[in-house]
């Protein structure tokens, strides 16, 4: 709103005036409402039938839904999502910030590229080949990670991670440590890059040391790259799938068991694909909520932005 | 000089190098055990190999190779895609005030909270009923229709950013929109463009359940779907599986670097403004 | 620095995929899955299929018809090698174009969005239970008819006939329809590390008791007895040994539930017996059977919840535990990572004898042992008269007594026809066992195998106790039932569509 062209009178807006922001918005759209929206309200009709894939396509109306509301599997899992989106938001404002402050305070401008770009390699790696390392990494007998707290005389913390309801949704949020290298990483360090010199030579000169400088100036001028991070952050921790899918498949038990995981079993293992576009159409309603609470939120916390 | 040394900065690069080497450990994984065969893979994974076998890629290359060419032409389509209609709406959104704006803002971004399997279905259908199966318009318009959204998410509030004496002042030299986009925006928002440029680039590069349902013959079949079909044989197994990833990760590291480039330009562009 | 490694890399690119793109056409056809009819002059090759396929049908021209075949093949170079072979000769034979997919990671979730859309493949394969859910939803030709003929391939008799029986009782669903013809059979087996069992002076066991004492014996002697995977029911282990040990106990109750003498439960017979109470989940037999495998369970690797089937593999193959269960196309693949660092050997599922308990039949019950590789065709093809022919002279072909040769040569791939002679390494893959009559956790609904399967996870790690598992195995299975029975339209009154 700010930025739009303040003219110092008013007058009448010719046609073309108007319809000109309209007309970016055509590409967007057309592409969008072909390939996204129409089937989007494709599957929102069929949450309200019950389809087997094939010759069974019966309406059915709201039973999907309510099935759904009664299911304790359904429940489980909404909490277990609840549980993984706060750890996703918390690892998304801490670790990727750690790294982009530590690599802005390297002194040397070619050892910052480099490491800036060494940093951003492992992206190329898929995501798959990460979560079956991971799989690895914590498994019980022969897994590093009890290899390494054994020896280190951390005996006590040995567990099956993944084979213990206590510790498998711990473990899955574990994997990626030490989640560095992504998105969040670029976003935070392009933006630490963009503060403008002078500051930081003003609170060097007002005697701030780090910490102070980190709470007074970094963090005020990263406010709307936190709020883009935190968004996708719980955009991305609801509908968590392929690292569950790939590990445990939502167990042991319902440990790890998330909305998502529920969306495909039911769609592509029960064939019940009515009742999977109504987990999907509920999931959608969940994040546009939280999504929303969250804008609001992030907008009262912010002042002079 | 000298006595800035200080502790915390001796700790603060200790930290930063074990972060690194965290990092890139899934990385150093890849490449080393593209080098083995299955059995060594199995007893010593972590190991440099002992003998480096080259057989791993001449295994996979003849298979990756077409499906390589395939996915570079579409990765490279949705991302100039991406990056046109993003910056288009993007541009509309953060410089424009009209009738409905937010409302549409919001429909961009709702798009986001679609989970992905949802559509799955209804998309094939609806490609099919469009009688795009199995051709190029299907692999790039339907991801760049996700992306698009995203696309315009980080662009906007990076053009938000953008000092509004600017655009005054090229209103007032007369220029129209478009002139405005290639004068004063696009230089600007370069930094957003390289990072939407990489993470579409990365996603459709990766992008594998909707390249295996919507595309089945070698013309157009793409890198991660002939990756996990990657024949081989008991002997070399799990190696020759890694030196394809290896090479199919090529192409991307490529990006990088010259997203990175220009990234950093845009950079330094940007700092020196207040 | 990095711009000059930036412009190598690029040159290195540009000149692979010049090269690939160049070279594709010539690549492609040999090594990619995509095959094209080359000669269409049948030529008296070596191969035994493609002779017999060339005695039998000088008549057949296909020319001009594509069939689109798919299969989860999965990427052993053997396996593709093997049928890529098999369909070229079929190819040179008929002049038919056959575009072979191998859909090797997430076969059903792509089945099942080609089907929704109305496009699925004309030929394709799948196990049991995946074929009767598809032709339940309309997708498949039935073959009942075809069973009553004679195969081109396989003359002499009906083609039903070269099936064992208790295979070919297992095709027939309930209303007495057929969705495919079945090529394999998947013996699961007990593979074990001979070396750690000698070292632990075990002899092989073959009742349940001795299979407990070796566990003991090789856990005394520091190794962990057994990779047992139980991350998901896609891993099967909990599953299958629970049906092979609680039909080993419960043999006494089949005749109740068993109404029609046919020696097997079907689906509804099953959900008769349940809503009549024959069969409960508290029965002794039931929970002596979850009892024994618990205390089998302490014998297994502490993540055994998070362990899938592809890491037990190669835990048994690094020598990380003493047995794994596997099946018989697992031999390949376990000889070369092995690579001769012990001998190994596999034994059937353990009999489990009086002395371990009172309900013991005394005969061990074959774990798999399920009709596998079903050779399925699109209902759609029914609407071209020659391309339905031509289809089914493929599946006929494919499930020929010769193909199934050709395939147990190559890849171990146990065949399913009776005239087929089984080779010396796979002597220990014959079926010593009795069948599996009453499948209780794997012949119900995916459904139903999820619940057992977490249920069972809890169970095993103490978050459930023996009563508290029962009871929650009982309450899933009524909504299992109601569904069912819902779905096919049973209920007590038309006798659960028995008397049909």
């Amino acid at each position: 709103m700010r930025n739009a062209v303040h003219l110092p009178y008013r007058r009448r807006k010719s046609f073309l005036e108007i319809i000109r922001p309209y007309l970016f918005l055509i590409p967007i759209y057309a592409l969008m409402v072909t390939f996204k929206y129409i089937p989007f309200f494709h599957a929102i009709e069929k949450s309200f039938f019950k389809w087997n894939g094939g010759n069974v396509n019966t309406f059915i109306g709201l039973q999907n839904y309510v099935d759904l509301f009664h299911s304790k599997q359904f429940g489980i899992s909404l909490v277990n999502c609840l549980k993984f989106c706060l750890a996703n938001i918390a690892i998304s404002l801490t670790m990727p910030l750690l790294a982009a402050e530590l690599l802005f305070a390297v002194r040397s401008a070619k050892a910052q590229y480099t490491i800036r770009t060494l940093l951003t390699f492992p992206m190329v790696v898929p995501g798959v080949v990460v979560i079956l390392l991971w799989k690895w990494i914590l498994s019980g007998d022969s897994g590093v990670l009890n290899a390494v707290l054994s020896s280190v005389g951390l005996d006590s913390l040995v567990t099956p991670w993944l084979g213990s309801s206590k510790t498998a949704l711990f473990s899955v949020i574990l994997v990626g440590f030490p989640w560095i290298s992504g998105l969040q990483f670029l976003l935070y360090y392009g933006a630490l890059q963009s503060i403008p010199r002078e500051l930081f030579e003003a609170s060097r000169i007002d005697g701030a040391n780090t910490w102070q400088r980190f709470f007074r100036l970094d963090l005020p001028m990263l406010a709307s790259q936190v709020k883009l991070i935190v968004t996708l952050a719980i955009i991305n921790g609801v509908q968590v799938f392929e690292t569950i899918f790939i590990l445990t498949k939502g167990g042991p038990g319902t440990a790890t068991l998330v909305p998502s995981l529920i969306l495909y079993d039911s769609a592509f293992s029960f064939k019940k694909y009515g009742y999977s576009a109504a987990v999907g159409v509920v999931m959608f309603v969940l994040i546009m909520i939280v999504t929303v609470i969250n804008q609001k939120l992030m907008k009262n916390t912010e002042s002079g932005d | 000089m000298k006595n800035r040394r200080s502790v915390g900065s001796v700790l603060s690069r200790i930290l930063l190098l074990l972060l690194l080497l965290l990092t890139l450990m899934p990385f150093y994984l890849l490449l080393v055990n593209s080098f083995k065969k299955e059995t060594d893979i199995i007893h010593a994974p972590f190991g440099i190999p002992i003998q480096w076998q080259f057989m791993n890629y001449v295994k996979a290359m003849p298979q990756i190779l077409r499906p390589m060419c395939n996915s570079f032409l579409v990765t490279a389509a949705i991302i100039l895609l991406t990056c046109v209609i993003s910056l288009l709406a993007a541009y509309a959104f953060s410089r424009f005030r009209f009738f409905l704006k937010e409302p549409l803002y919001f429909g961009v971004i709702a798009l986001l909270m679609i989970p992905g399997f949802v559509l799955l279905i209804p998309q094939f259908v609806q490609v099919v009923d469009l009688g795009l199966y199995d051709t190029y318009w299907a692999l790039i318009l339907v991801p760049a229709a996700y992306q698009v959204a995203m696309g315009t998410f980080l662009i906007r509030s990076s053009i938000e950013g953008i000092s509004p004496s600017l655009f005054e002042a090229a209103t007032l030299a007369g220029a129209n929109d478009l002139q405005i986009l290639r004068y004063v925006v696009l230089p600007m928002a370069k930094p957003i463009l390289a990072t939407v440029t990489i993470m579409t680039g990365l996603s459709s590069w990766n992008n594998y359940i909707w390249p295996l349902v919507a595309s089945s013959s070698d013309s157009t079949k793409q890198i991660s779907v002939a990756l996990t079909a990657l024949v081989r044989d008991a002997v070399y197994g799990k190696g020759v599986l890694f030196a394809g990833y290896m090479c199919a990760s090529l192409p991307i590291i490529l990006l990088f670097c010259f997203a990175s480039k220009s990234f950093i330009e845009g950079l330094s562009q940007g700092a020196v403004k207040g | 620095m990095k711009k000059y490694l930036a412009i190598l890399l690029a040159a290195l690119l540009l000149l692979g995929s010049l090269a690939g793109c160049a070279g594709s056409a010539a690549t492609a056809s040999s090594s990619s899955a995509g095959t094209s009819a080359s000669a269409a002059v049948p030529e008296a090759s070596a191969s035994a299929s493609a002779s017999s396929a060339a005695g039998s049908e000088t008549a057949k021209d296909y020319s001009g018809i594509t069939l689109v075949f798919a299969q989860d093949l999965g990427t052993d170079e053997d396996a593709n090698a093997a049928t890529e072979k098999v369909i070229q000769d079929y190819e040179d034979a008929t002049g038919i174009t056959i575009e072979f997919n191998n859909i090797a990671d997430d076969y059903r979730t792509w089945l099942a969005t080609q089907f929704a859309a109305g496009q699925g493949p004309d030929v394709y394969s799948g196990i049991l239970y995946d074929m009767t859910t598809d032709y339940q939803a309309g997708y498949l030709y039935n073959f009942s008819d075809l069973y009553e003929q004679e195969s081109a391939y396989d003359a002499g008799h009906a083609w039903k006939d070269t099936l064992p029986d208790y295979i070919r009782e297992r095709m027939y669903l309930t209303d007495g329809s057929v969705p495919g013809y079945p090529t394999t059979s998947q013996v699961v087996r007990i593979y074990y590390n001979e070396s750690m069992l000698k070292d632990a002076g075990c002899e092989v066991p073959t009742t349940w008791a001795e299979f407990m004492d070796v566990c003991q014996k090789l856990s005394d002697a520091g190794y962990t007895p057994f990779g047992f995977p139980n991350a998901s029911y896609g891993d099967l282990s909990w599953l299958w040994f629970c049906n092979s040990i609680s039909n080993q106990l419960t043999n006494a109750q089949l005749s109740a539930i068993d109404v029609s003498g046919n020696g097997y439960a079907e689906l509804n017979e099953i959900v008769k017996a349940f809503e009549e109470g024959t069969l409960t989940f508290t029965s002794d037999q039931l929970k002596e059977c979850y009892t024994l495998m618990k205390d089998f369970s302490k014998y297994w690797t502490s993540d055994y919840n998070g362990l899938d089937q592809k890491t037990a593999y190669d835990m048994f193959s690094r020598g990380e535990v003493a047995m794994v269960q596997g099946m018989s196309t697992a031999l390949t693949s376990l000889t070369a990572a092995v690579n001769g660092a012990f001998e190994f050997g596999v034994m059937p599922v353990p009999t489990i004898t009086k002395d371990t308990s009172e309900y013991a039949m005394g005969k061990s019950v074959v774990l798999g042992g399920q009709p596998d590789i079903i050779y399925g065709i699109n209902k759609d093809c029914e609407k071209d008269q020659k391309k339905l022919e031509a289809a089914i002279d493929f599946v006929q072909y494919m499930s020929s007594p010769d193909v199934q040769l050709s395939f147990c040569e190559a890849i171990n791939r146990l065949p399913l026809s009776t005239s087929t002679q089984l080779p010396d390494r796979l002597k220990g893959f014959v079926i010593t066992e009795d069948a599996l009559r009453v499948p209780y956790y794997t012949g119900i609904s995916d459904e139903w195998r999820d619940y057992f399967h977490r249920g069972g996870q809890m169970y095993l790690e103490g978050s459930l106790s023996l009563d508290e598992y029962c009871d929650y195995l009982n309450e899933s299975f009524t909504t299992v039932c109601e569904q069912l029975m819902a779905d096919n339209g049973w209920s007590a009154d038309n006798n659960y569509g028995l008397n049909s």
